[in-house]
């Protein structure tokens, strides 16, 4: 896997926090709240800026007109030569990428994560600029993209950069950023409830209250930004929908299948096209341009594909169009998006792989209806359905997008047919290929990204839990010599740690000795007449039996030392126990038995793995 | 994902353990379809319950044989109603005393004590004495809802159904949460927040192979009771909600007041056990006492008999005076905490509604006095009711979705989600453990309430090993190399051309000849360690095999790269701490100073 051969996570070399001198900050959530207030706000107006922008765009170069009335391309008059404006815009964004800014190339979420993970969640300013206008310049020249990518990469862009204004830290930066992506997706399509989830599911990798908070206000205020300027119904326009539940749930079943296959086909042929275009001859500067011939040609016959296509969208959703049109869009729209986006141009992947999946559910449906006439499926509820449920496949989001389709349409029966679609996609994606069109671009520089979130092991477990109760201590006046003797004969005792207190006959803690103090003794002189006093650490860091592992290892890696003596809260020379690194791994792996020790059950089945 | 899982098979057969290893993916599809069979049972079990509730409530208040919903508090009065919740206490504290000592309480602590402590295996008497010692008590009259009981009902059937077949720990805790996540939707309809709840109380992890059976069963529980119940909203509400700029205050108010109640519904209860504990009579006398408690209060507010599922949705719809609102919040306050205290078997999620819904419509009253176009009571209520929801049980994110799902009130998002929010913000600053967590944290188990990913499985071994290492030539002797090298536990030894021999181990060296050469005390037998290694999985193979310090080879060229030791995994966890550090921002026009991590490349290790 061609994975395995980049950087890591980070370079080799970890700062590490010994090197920082700096202690870890509380993390500040009124602030932190407050600061998002601002995000959600400034989000919800760049959202209907760029909104507008791209209408703009879209005027200027398919209609030569200054306006900015959001419009679609669709009913353009200029035949032959609307070929040329894709090549226009993608020239442009080339440019722009070349001596502007890489980061804004792609569909902005991975873009988005690899700030998060490797970036300290800090994005250039220039990024948070150029983003936007690369989008509206690429879709108002006619791509096939959705704005939402881009908003996402902005508002998190903003986000970081409010951040970066104060003393943040990087965890703090992190949840701002995520504000900001969460505000700029409520603000586009308002729908608040899956913004905040996105955050959580795509951008944060935690799940806790203190993200949560500043998330919530973000997006809500956002939310409200939307109504203000934009009015308050949704972003398409979605009739009463008959989801035929519970009589149609077989063939959601399959429609799942199908989708989660959808899915991980999107994110193969993306990936194939782009390093397709990686064996070109030419810069990279120019193959926006190049992917574009390929989507002027598409557009020029289906004119539909061009642009962010929100119309189109709700035409299917509401059954306007037929089956023959459906199945236009759903093989050029496809297409058109693998070769403009793999080409490496700036643009949404939401609204591109609504219009594909919305038509798969759609002809889905349709096909259905005429092997068996009995079943009477509604298009549109299987539309609404597979556009859930591909991008939440896609993206490894599965909540996020099944709250999306409900609160598009907000409508209660929607809901089950939408979790058992989506979910079983999720499944079938998840078998199918280990990273999501998100993710894999990531995993190509080497990265490796988990995005299951656990309770942390180290935080469950108390110190007394695991500590070693008989280590064995040593006397102050024993000589170096002595000892080392012990360890040459593989006394038990002596061998069992690296390190020994040291404990004088009152039984009071005086120091520590480790078997690196105990060399650069015997170093220093051959003879080891030193004591173990003088040879080893006095006055050792110490941990407490009630404290939790996690603060034990923090100050293990503080202070740059492998093993603490524990001692009592009441008499704190007392040592009552040893904590080395090794009893610290074992606690971890106690847990991780949890998940790889399969106990015999009371019935045993051949045939399950 | 898939390298790693298929290298943990190759370690574990390796090393010849009974030990089998899983990855997140092989046991996908068992696990989902296991999950669909839990829902549909905890669906099934929610409705056997409630039916069984309204059987024995129908039989005690209203003198008929039925299993529809009648309210009590709507039933023709009688004085001996008052002995009604007594009887029932007595009956639930002799189950206790003699069956099954587990089936005290709400439910969901019981449920998460489970998952904490007992790896996810649940008593099979459970299933059966739960359900029914909730019937007992909710059906005489206990002012509980069936919510916590089919809580723990489904968390059994969901540990039941997994312990018949081989299953890990982390499989069983999946399919508990299935069941709990069923049994929630199977009661309110609300496939969201059941599958949230799951997920913030239950299975303490986010992640896929756990959310997508939870994602089934919980559907699969909401079908079920569609299909006994129809498909409309449990407590449905009109809002038609306007934004007023005048109400927002009142509203962040409402907020802090929420947080205050919850800190006192959760003291008042814990108050309530603490002093039912001090009395030194026979068990079942004890919730046959708070039963008569509630018995006496019913004898004032009828209102606080039973689940009260028609007196929430009457409060949230119909008009009341301040009065009634507010006496019927405190009564029933009051009937839980001491009802709960003594013992009886109840969940605490339907009286929170009622508290909630009663004293934010209060609330909203009062605010109609102040701004007369605001909102409408309902909505207040149901505001409340989901903040309350939030901060008593810690869990808001489930809390927004509940309310919403259970009213129906979509449109209403806003007022709800700042609310909440705000609640919960406050509830931070007061309370540390939750109403379901005090009873573990009192017993000394620490509760998980953050999931992060774990850095150790972002990280590789590259990231985290020592690069540079003291390496000894083959050919060099022992008096030679001993002080350069004794400060490691084990030294690299490379022939003239730098490439990788083996191993030396100190231990070997305290009791070495001086003339012997490297070459005659080199260990062959070290573990194979890759750079492009994912850290957790060495950190598993650290533990099972013994290692302590190892080499650190490139995958492709077999050179030398670096040292990894077990401390070094620990690095793994600086990761973790980096982001917590503060930085100093540009406001403060130190932008130079900023640190990253190219500026410390290669400082580490010296």
């Amino acid at each position: 896997m061609q994975a395995d051969h980049g950087t890591g996570l980070a370079v080799p070399g970890l700062p590490r926090m010994q090197d920082l001198g700096a202690q870890p900050s509380q993390f500040r959530i009124l602030i932190l709240s407050l600061l998002a207030a601002v995000i959600g706000l400034a989000s919800g107006v760049i959202a209907w800026i760029l909104y507008h922008l791209i209408g703009f765009f879209t005027n200027l170069f398919f209609f030569h007109r200054i306006s900015f009335q959001f419009t679609s391309a669709r009913s353009n008059l200029l035949g032959p030569w609307e070929i040329v404006i894709p090549v226009i815009g993608g020239v442009i964004v080339g440019i722009m990428a070349k001596y502007g800014s890489p980061k804004i190339k792609g569909h902005g979420i991975p873009e988005a994560m690899e700030a998060v993970l490797v970036g300290h969640s800090k994005i250039e300013p220039r990024v948070a600029v150029l983003k936007p206008l690369s989008a509206a310049i690429a879709i108002g020249t006619g791509g096939p993209f959705g704005a939402e990518g881009p908003i996402i990469q902005t508002g998190g862009g903003v986000g970081s950069l409010i951040g970066q204004l104060f003393n943040t830290t990087a965890a703090e930066r992190k949840v701002l950023l995520a504000c900001g992506a969460a505000a700029g997706m409520s603000a586009t399509f308002n729908t608040p409830i899956a913004g905040v989830i996105l955050s959580i599911e795509l951008l944060l990798f935690e799940f806790k209250a203190r993200s949560f908070i500043p998330l919530v206000i973000a997006s809500t205020l956002a939310t409200a930004v939307h109504w203000a300027l934009l009015g308050r119904g949704p972003m398409f326009a979605v009739g009463r929908i008959d989801f035929g539940v519970p009589q149609g749930l077989p063939f959601y079943v399959v429609l799942g299948l199908l989708c989660g296959v959808a899915a991980v086909g999107f994110s193969k042929a993306l990936y194939f096209v782009e390093d397709l275009f990686e064996k070109l001859p030419v810069d990279d500067m120019w193959w926006p341009a190049i992917g574009a011939v390929g989507l002027g040609v598409i557009g020029y016959f289906v004119p539909r594909v061009l642009g962010v296509g929100y119309d189109t969208i709700g035409d299917i959703l509401n059954n306007h169009l037929v089956m023959k049109m459906l199945l236009l869009v759903l093989i050029f729209k496809s297409l058109a998006l693998v070769i403009s986006l793999g080409s490496g141009t700036s643009g949404g992947l939401l609204a591109p792989m609504f219009m594909s999946s919305a038509a798969l559910g759609g002809v889905f449906a349709a096909l259905v209806n005429r092997v068996f006439p009995a079943a009477h499926l509604a298009p549109t509820g299987f539309a609404l359905v597979a556009m859930g449920a591909v991008f939440g496949a896609a993206a490894r989001a599965p909540f996020t997008f099944i709250i999306f389709a409900f609160e598009i349409t907000r409508n209660y029966d929607s809901v089950l047919p939408l979790m058992l679609v989506t979910v079983i996609a999720d499944a079938i994606a998840m078998l199918l290929s280990p990273s999501s069109i998100m993710t894999e671009k990531l995993v190509r520089r080497g990265l490796h990204i988990d995005q299951d979130y656990e309770a942390d092991v180290l935080q469950e477990v108390s110190v007394s839990e695991v500590m070693d109760r008989n280590a064995a201590s040593v006397p102050p006046e024993m000589t170096v010599r002595e000892l080392a003797d012990r360890v040459a004969r593989r006394d038990p005792a002596a061998t069992a740690h690296q390190g020994h207190p040291i404990v004088d006959h009152a039984g009071h803690l005086v120091g520590m000795v480790t078997r690196s103090d105990m060399l650069r003794a015997l170093e220093k002189d051959a003879s080891g007449r030193l004591t173990v006093l003088e040879a080893g650490t006095k006055d050792p860091i110490v941990v407490y039996p009630d404290e939790l592992l996690a603060e034990a290892v923090e100050r293990m890696l503080r202070h740059d030392i492998g093993r603490l003596p524990v001692v009592s809260r009441e008499e704190p020379d007392h040592v009552i126990g040893y904590l080395g690194r090794s009893q610290v791994m074992a606690a971890r792996a106690r847990r991780l038995e949890d998940e790889y020790v399969r106990e015999p059950g009371w019935i045993h089945f051949r045939f399950l793995p | 994902m898939g390298t790693s899982v298929s290298k943990r098979a190759k370690i574990q057969n390796g090393n010849g353990s009974e030990k089998r290893s899983i990855g997140s993916r092989d046991r996908l599809l068992v696990l989902a379809s296991l999950g669909i069979v839990v829902g549909i049972a905890g669906g099934l079990v929610a409705e056997g319950l409630l039916r069984t509730i309204n059987f024995i409530t129908d039989l005690l208040y209203w003198h008929r044989f039925s299993s529809a919903y009648l309210p009590p508090n709507q039933a023709p009065h009688h004085w001996w109603f008052l002995l009604l919740p007594a009887a029932g206490g007595l009956l639930v504290g002799l189950l206790i005393n003699y069956f099954s000592p587990e089936i005290k309480g709400d439910g969901i602590p019981e449920a998460m004590a489970v998952v904490l402590t007992n790896r996810s295996i649940v008593k099979p008497r459970v299933g059966f004495f739960k359900p029914l010692s909730a019937a007992i008590t909710v059906g005489t009259g206990g002012p509980f809802g069936a919510e916590g009981p089919i809580i723990q009902t489904g968390a059994a059937l969901g540990s039941i159904l997994s312990q018949f077949i081989p299953s890990s720990p982390s499989e069983r805790r999946t399919l508990l949460a299935c069941g709990a996540a069923a049994g929630l939707a199977g009661v309110f309809k609300t496939p969201f927040a059941g599958a949230m709840m799951a997920v913030e109380l239950l299975v303490f992890e986010f992640r896929a192979r756990s959310f997508i059976p939870i994602a089934l069963a919980s559907a699969s529980g909401t079908l079920v009771a569609m299909g006994f119940r129809g498909g409309n909203p449990v407590f449905p509400l009109e809002t038609n909600y306007h934004f007023h700029a005048g109400e927002l205050p009142f509203f962040v108010l409402l907020g802090v007041a929420c947080a205050g109640l919850a800190w006192l519904m959760t003291k008042a209860l814990y108050l309530c056990e603490d002093f039912f504990e001090e009395l030194k009579i026979w068990f079942p006398l004890i919730p046959a006492l708070g039963g008569l408690c509630v018995g006496g209060i019913a004898l004032f507010y009828p209102q606080v008999l039973g689940t009260g599922y028609a007196v929430i949705a009457d409060l949230l719809s119909k008009p009341h005076t301040v009065g009634q609102f507010v006496g019927i919040g405190v009564a029933k306050l009051g009937a839980f905490a001491i009802a709960l205290g003594s013992g009886a078997s109840g969940g605490t999620f339907a009286p929170a509604l009622m508290i909630g819904g009663s004293l934010g419509a209060a609330f909203g009253k009062m605010v109609h006095l102040v701004v007369p176009n605001s909102s409408t009571v309902g909505l207040y209520g149901m505001v409340a009711t989901a903040a309350l929801f939030g901060s008593v049980y810690r869990a808001t994110p489930s809390a927004i979705l509940f309310m919403l799902e259970v009213t129906g009130a979509y449109n209403a998002f806003l007022p709800v989600f700042l609310v909440a929010i705000i609640s919960d913000l406050a509830v931070h600053y007061f309370m540390r453990t939750t109403i379901n967590t005090e009873r573990l944290v009192r017993r000394g188990t620490l509760v998980p309430e953050a999931y992060t990913v774990d850095p150790m499985k972002m990280l590789r071994v590259r990231d985290v090993m020592t690069p540079d290492v003291d390496t000894v030539r083959a050919t060099a002797k022992v008096s030679e190399f001993l002080t350069d090298v004794m400060a490691h536990g084990s030294v690299p030894v490379v022939d003239e051309h730098d490439h990788f021999l083996g191993m030396l181990r100190r231990s070997d060296l305290i009791a070495a000849s001086p003339t012997a050469t490297a070459e005659s005390m080199l260990h062959k037998d070290f573990p194979l360690v890759y750079t492009d290694d994912v850290v957790h999985d060495i950190a598993l193979r650290f533990v099972q095999e013994g290692i302590g310090r190892c080499p650190v080879l490139d995958r492709e060229s077999g050179e030398l790269e670096g040292i990894l030791t077990a401390f070094d995994l620990l690095k793994a966890k600086d990761w973790e701490q980096m982001q917590e550090m503060p930085e100093p921002g540009r406001l403060w026009g130190l932008a130079l100073a900023r640190f990253g991590v190219q500026d410390k490349e290669g400082n580490l290790g010296q």
